[in-house]
């Protein structure tokens, strides 16, 4: 039932994009995203697209789990598409009552669309070869010193890092609270919306109880292992910046560098 | 008149990375009108196992039949009768109350049913007396200002009230103390001898099972790995077979043998503490030494 | 010499409120560095709520309690306590607080802020004395009942603990896990000297320790060696509590007119006894 839920989409492997620095990684995918949008002639769409697969190549993950991820959000760029052909002005192919598709329009809408794929790839790419702890890590590390204006970046990755782990915990418990109704007589699967929304009163309430419970226990066992919060906390893994990372972030320069070289010639 | 499970595998997440069979290939007869514990380690598919006995996991291939029918046809409605016939208790029950009061709470299942209010009333008094929660004190309060004990029984009773022929339990006494423990396992003894309600429990337990079972099936791996009367799987001569599946033979029956291989001549047949101490007691006197 | 010591202590819950209830009355008690104590004792009847207070989880309401010569009541102590008495509680599931075996280990170490470089080596040995190193990458999700019972033992070990509160950690586990937590500990107590206080409602599991107290509403109602606690049957079950099978068994041959000594607990005990 909802042991299908598998989570994040961590897809364990041995490639350069894997063994790069998290931190890295974030900050160089932030600044391509920038770029993405910045750098907007053909010339630059071009460079984008090689370089986009290139990156996917490099990662060595399967294409098929790439454009898999790309499917939750097909929608939004066929609609993005369809839209743009029409709100351009130009040459015009064909006419739907009031509303004209132009070439303009098509050659804008593709380009759009084709932004927003690269985008999600890259963004994908990140989440493919870099596990959840490693990236709460890096969010910690980075957010670092935002804690001098008051912003609590150790908590936020202490939540992040006990979800991570009591999502698995509680998918199971809500599979077994559901079969036990089930046992009661409750039938999920058929009735009209009030119906069903009124069976998930006997499943809700005790899944709160028991989260409430689990996060009782878990801060009294925590307490018990000295947490006092992100004070005097030290790590025992250390991210480090390495060759590895100082090679790539050379690479990354020159890929934008050509990206904006061709903007500013036009091309 | 019983519960069968014909060549039952069960996958779970078939078709995915994380695919793996938690049965394979068990045939079981659970007999009705006696009591029936199923016992093995975690991860051993006992568990899996009980949820096919209700219908709550459907079988990847084989068959169950509960009194004949098969249960786990869709739409049907002999089909969904039978399902009915079995009242499953699942593993700490406590944790699935969620009304405001005892009584809303046992009423929940037959109100699932259909019956009418006056029925509903009738059988949640009852269960309750069943499991031995005075109404007067207890019907009104919260289920969640009560002892953990009463809590299970609360959620026992809740399944109770359903009027199952056969009543399914995982592991109903873990986490209490000895005396809940031995009040419930009392309750449900009790439950057996009045309504004559066929019993299925889990346990790692085997001095309760064998104070309690007319059968005993152990798994291993998510097949049967052994399975008769107490008598027949608890002797000693097959408790390697025990140890290996991760549990222990009931204590008496290894002190029996032990008192054996000391050199008392000793009937090693028995595997509950009365009958043990009879048989140490038979033995002393056949040896002379009290 | 005395590494917990309880002087007069009580415990209040809801003090001065409605629902007032006193958990803990009077206790005095003294937990020997080295020694394993097995506390037994219906629910309800105190025996976390005392636990708790060994390391300063809850604080007395009346009375002291003193941890190697440290009050739990002086909050500058706390983390020195806390460091030196590792708790494990019952639910496995919920005491792990990170998603990797070696990480999770790691927590207690990272919080009292030892270096990078010692807190691995922490790790290692302490998951070396559980006998888990070999899972150190994997994902708790992934171990039984025993193993995670384990990772936390470990977790405490790497905090250098010199004692071990273990509530009820046997209570969710099968009898295989069960032995492996219980060897692990009784390997602990013997081979590193660590102190070890054992809540549990497994007999057998009390008959390894040193010394038993029992307790009932919040009171210390008896005290001695596993032997001596045993040999009173009729007691014990009037309490709501159990024995070791060879106990009862001696027990009901001695109703029926056999001699038999009076602290027969084990199955080798009864052996000897029957066979000579």
């Amino acid at each position: 039932m909802l042991g299908d839920i598998t989570l994040g989409q961590y897809f364990p492997g041995k490639s350069i994009l894997h063994y790069m620095d998290p931190r890295v990684k974030l900050v160089l995918l932030f600044i391509y995203i920038i770029a993405l949008f910045v750098f907007d002639t053909y010339g630059c769409y071009a460079v984008a697209t090689v370089f986009t697969v290139a990156l996917v190549l490099l990662s060595k993950i399967p294409a098929g789990m790439v454009i898999r991820s790309l499917k939750p959000i097909m929608w939004l760029v066929i609609i993005s598409f369809i839209m743009h052909i029409f709100s351009h002005d130009g040459e015009v192919i064909f006419q739907l009552g009031a509303f004209k598709a132009t070439v303009e329009g098509i050659i804008k809408g593709f380009l759009i669309s084709l932004r927003l794929l690269l985008l999600i790839i890259v963004s994908s790419l990140l989440m493919f070869t870099t596990s959840p702890l490693l990236l709460t890590d890096a969010l910690e590390d980075l957010l670092k010193p935002l804690k001098k204006i008051g912003f609590p970046a150790h908590e936020l990755a202490m939540m992040m890092t006990i979800a991570m782990r009591f999502i698995p915990t509680l998918l199971e418990e809500t599979d077994k609270i559901m079969k036990a109704q089930q046992a009661r007589g409750v039938d999920f699967e058929s009735g009209n919306f009030i119906n069903r929304a009124k069976q998930m009163v006997p499943i809700l309430v005790p899944l709160f109880i028991s989260a409430f419970r689990r996060a009782d226990e878990l801060a009294m066992a925590m307490e018990a292992r000295c947490y006092h919060g992100g004070e005097g906390r030290t790590r025992m893994k250390k991210l480090l910046v390495g060759k590895l990372d100082y090679i790539c972030i050379t690479w990354f320069i020159f890929v934008i560098g050509a990206l904006a070289g061709l903007k500013i010639m036009e091309i | 008149m019983s519960i069968i499970l014909q060549d039952v595998t069960y996958t779970y997440m078939p078709g995915t990375p994380f695919e793996r069979t938690a049965i394979e290939n068990v045939s079981i007869e659970i007999p009705s009108g006696k009591i029936t514990a199923i016992a093995g380690h975690t991860g051993s598919g006992k568990s899996t196992l009980i949820q096919h006995l209700s219908g709550l996991l459907k079988p990847s291939n084989g068959k169950v039949l509960v009194d004949d029918v098969d249960i786990n046809i869709k739409n049907n409605n002999e089909s969904k009768m039978a399902r009915r016939q079995v009242g499953m208790v699942f593993q700490y029950p406590e944790q699935q109350l969620f009304e405001e009061t005892v009584e809303a709470d046992i009423a929940f299942g037959p109100r699932n049913l259909g019956l009418t209010e006056e029925e509903i009333s009738v059988r949640v008094k009852e269960a309750m007396e069943f499991v031995n929660l005075d109404y007067d004190t207890y019907a009104k309060r919260s289920p969640f200002q009560l002892s953990g004990g009463q809590m299970r029984r609360v959620a026992i009773a809740g399944i109770i009230a359903m009027h199952p022929k056969y009543l399914v339990l995982d592991e109903p006494v873990a986490g209490l103390d000895p005396r809940s423990k031995e009040e419930l396992l009392k309750r449900i003894r009790k439950l057996h001898e009045k309504q004559g309600i066929t019993i299925v429990f889990i346990s790692h337990n085997m001095e309760d099972i064998a104070n309690m079972a007319d059968k005993v099936i152990i798994m291993n791996q998510g097949k049967i790995l052994l399975e008769g009367s107490p008598k027949e799987v608890f002797d000693m001569s097959q408790a390697d077979d025990i140890l290996l599946a991760g549990l222990l033979p009931p204590k008496t029956a290894i002190i029996l043998d032990e008192l054996n291989r000391g050199g008392l001549k000793v009937d090693t047949s028995a595997y509950t503490v009365e009958k043990g101490v009879e048989l140490i007691y038979q033995a002393l006197k056949e040896a002379g030494k009290c | 010499m005395d590494f917990i010591r309880c002087e007069n202590m009580s415990h209040i819950y809801n003090s001065g409120q409605e629902n007032q209830h006193e958990a803990l009355k009077n206790i005095n008690l003294t937990i020997k560095s080295g020694e394993f104590l097995t506390i037994l004792g219906t629910n309800g009847s105190g025996k976390s709520t005392l636990a708790k207070h060994f390391n300063a989880l809850l604080l007395p309401s009346e009375g002291k309690c003193l941890v190697d010569g440290m009050d739990t009541a002086n909050v500058d102590d706390t983390w020195n306590i806390r460091q030196k008495i590792g708790m494990v509680f019952q639910n496995p599931d919920n005491q792990i607080i990170a998603a990797i075996v070696e990480d999770d280990v790691a927590f207690g170490p990272e919080n009292i802020g030892m270096q990078p470089a010692v807190i691995k080596e922490q790790v290692y040995t302490a998951l070396k004395a559980v006998n888990m190193k070999k899972f150190r990458k994997f994902s708790p999700s992934r171990l039984s009942g025993g193993q995670k019972q384990r990772i936390a033992i470990a977790g405490a070990l790497a905090m250098n603990t010199k004692c071990l509160v273990l509530d009820e950690p046997t209570a969710m586990l099968d009898p295989q896990g069960r032995l492996e937590v219980m060897n692990t500990v009784k390997e602990l107590n013997h081979q590193q000297g660590i102190t070890v206080v054992n809540i549990t409602h497994f007999m057998d599991e009390a008959a390894l320790s040193d010394r038993v107290i029992v307790m009932e509403k919040g009171k210390i109602i008896k005290e001695g060696t596993p032997r001596e606690i045993f040999a009173d049957v009729k007691g014990m079950k009037k309490l709501g509590l159990d024995v070791p099978v060879a106990a009862e068994i001696a027990y009901r041959l001695r109703d029926k007119g056999v001699k038999l000594p009076k602290d027969i607990m084990t199955t080798e005990d009864l052996v000897k006894a029957l066979c000579q």
